[in-house]
């Protein structure tokens, strides 16, 4: 429900072969209304390696963007608990 | 009973494989997404004019034009017009941008800064979190007003992509003013889009295959003097030029190593062709290969640990890859048709090459073991790839089918966004540089 909501916002910087394999890790608390509270941070990246940390920033920009971009998220009220505090792990590697 | 069930049902669907029970923060996997153009809006922040910047347009105007194009050139972005003029004096709010559907903002505020210099404050707006991305003060003088607008819109596509920008960057190529082949030949050095060009040969000799030095300052061209071709290093800051001594032969195809130290080239002599390295501190040269057959247009990998080739000693042009010893080569091209002219990728992922098939020719890319290979351009005459320092774009040598002479054209690596690089003449083997200082 929340995967399919954010997927369609994000446009991740297209990997090349120095890329490596980096995801990004973001906890993020919502709202009632699905809107996001504070900032969205990054909590953790993986893969980063010598030569890949600027793209691992524009990645992690993307997520940041994919994010408020899709706020307000439009789930259940009755779970509220459930959905309040949600870690987002993003990895670019089913993308074509 | 239905309705006492959905809640439960709705939860899982939440938890999208994670066990229902679990502590701590809800937790999803997104693994995928849309490679789609960033949507980026730049609009233009008026000023007024200042002299000396575009031609009697408003200078907010002039750079936004020059960092729209650039951005538009590499097809990763798509630009959204937003109504409403915006002025530089005053705050630009977000949210019209964040109407419109903008990911991106970038404001650029330009004013004279004195001493004819002026500053181009440029900032990239993430719209939806409100916050700045990414921020420079870009100080130039009035005359070089582009370049505060390509720099601009290199740290906007750096902090997007994680690839440098090629917009700061020049292009060196050979130009012909005249009709007739081979009448009038210069060293024309450029912007990368075509723009403040400048003469580095005068046209009384022939000149051949420029390449620059990593970074922009230092470049190698063959000059034929007298009918015999020398290799001429130049440095664009000094005036400085000298012929490079070498081995009896005819040299060509030389380039510069990723330090550049040193100088590999290909030489000619007794109808065989070898690649040869030179040490420029101590002017030694040494031969890396002597197998029969011609052996031209080397080039390093950027990490200098490999160096690809062209070869016709399987009987016609393929790609073969060294160690920089000259030991270890192997043919990696194995595609359709001939293969000529690498270009290994500053990034190192890649490798360019002109295919040859038939008598149409076109540009290509493969991985560095030859595997993967793309043909990527669809001229009738396309050679001579050269790589932008982001490692996304190639600058090429097109002749139109029916034209005698040729013009440069860009490309991205998907070969959908190709444009034509103007030049009021024709020109040819076009190298690109790195960053400019």
């Amino acid at each position: 429900m929340i995967r399919a909501q954010v997927t369609p916002c994000w446009n991740p910087p297209s990997a090349e072969e120095t890329s490596g394999h980096v995801t990004v890790l973001m906890r993020i608390r919502l709202g009632r209304d699905g809107g996001v509270t504070g900032l969205p941070a990054v909590s953790r990246t993986t893969g980063l390696t010598t030569v890949n940390g600027a793209y691992a920033n524009a990645l992690a920009g993307s997520v940041r963007r994919a994010i408020l971009r899709c706020a307000p998220l439009k789930l259940p009220a009755e779970l509220y608990e459930a959905w309040a505090d949600v870690e987002l792990n993003f990895d670019p590697r089913d993308i074509g | 009973m239905r309705k006492s069930l959905a809640p439960a049902v709705l939860l899982l669907c939440l938890m999208a494989g994670r066990p229902a029970l679990a502590e701590g923060p809800l937790h999803v996997d997104i693994t995928q997404g849309v490679a789609s153009p960033l949507l980026i809006a730049i609009p233009d922040l008026l000023t007024g004019p200042i002299a000396g910047v575009g031609e009697g347009t408003d200078a907010g105007t002039a750079l936004a034009e020059v960092v729209r194009a650039d951005l538009l050139s590499t097809g990763l972005y798509h630009l959204l017009g937003v109504e409403g003029r915006y002025s530089a004096s005053t705050e630009t709010g977000l949210a019209p941008f964040a109407r419109a559907g903008a990911q991106a903002l970038v404001l650029g505020r330009v004013r004279p800064a004195g001493n004819d210099l002026l500053s181009y404050d440029c900032a990239l707006y993430d719209v939806f979190g409100a916050r700045i991305e990414a921020s420079q003060r870009i100080t130039v003088p009035v005359a070089q007003w582009r370049r505060a607008a390509h720099r601009c819109a290199d740290l906007v596509f750096s902090a997007t992509t994680g690839d440098p920008g090629h917009f700061d960057t020049r292009l060196l190529v050979v130009a012909q003013k005249g009709e007739a082949p081979g009448q009038a030949v210069r060293l024309v050095s450029m912007d990368y889009d075509g723009a403040n060009p400048s003469d580095l040969t005068q046209g009384r000799e022939l000149v051949a295959m420029p390449r620059y030095a990593p970074g922009s300052r230092r470049i190698l061209y063959l000059s034929f003097d007298d009918g015999r071709a020398v290799l001429v290093l130049a440095n664009l800051d000094t005036g400085q030029m000298a012929s490079l001594k070498l081995p009896e032969g005819v040299p060509s195809a030389a380039r510069f190593s990723p330090d550049g130290r040193s100088v590999i080239f290909s030489l000619a002599r007794d109808g065989d062709a070898d690649i040869y390295l030179l040490d420029l501190a101590s002017g030694t040269t040494r031969q890396l290969t002597s197998a029969p057959g011609a052996d031209t247009s080397p080039c390093f990998a950027p990490d200098g640990a490999s160096i690809v080739f062209e070869s016709d000693r399987s009987g016609q042009p393929q790609i073969y890859r060294m160690a920089p010893d000259g030991s270890d080569q192997m043919r990696i091209s194995f595609g359709k048709g001939a293969h000529a002219s690498p270009a290994w990728s500053p990034q190192g992922d890649l490798i360019a090459f002109t295919q040859i098939d038939g008598d149409r020719l076109r540009i290509g890319i493969m991985k560095p073991d030859g595997s993967k290979e793309r043909i990527i351009t669809d001229g009738a005459r396309d050679e001579d790839p050269s790589w932008g320092v982001s490692g996304r774009a190639l600058m090429f040598q097109r002749t139109v089918s029916g034209a005698a002479l040729p013009a440069i054209w860009m490309t991205d690596l998907t070969g959908k966004v190709v444009r034509r690089i103007a030049t009021p003449w024709s020109a040819s083997e076009p190298a690109w540089s790195g960053k400019r200082p």
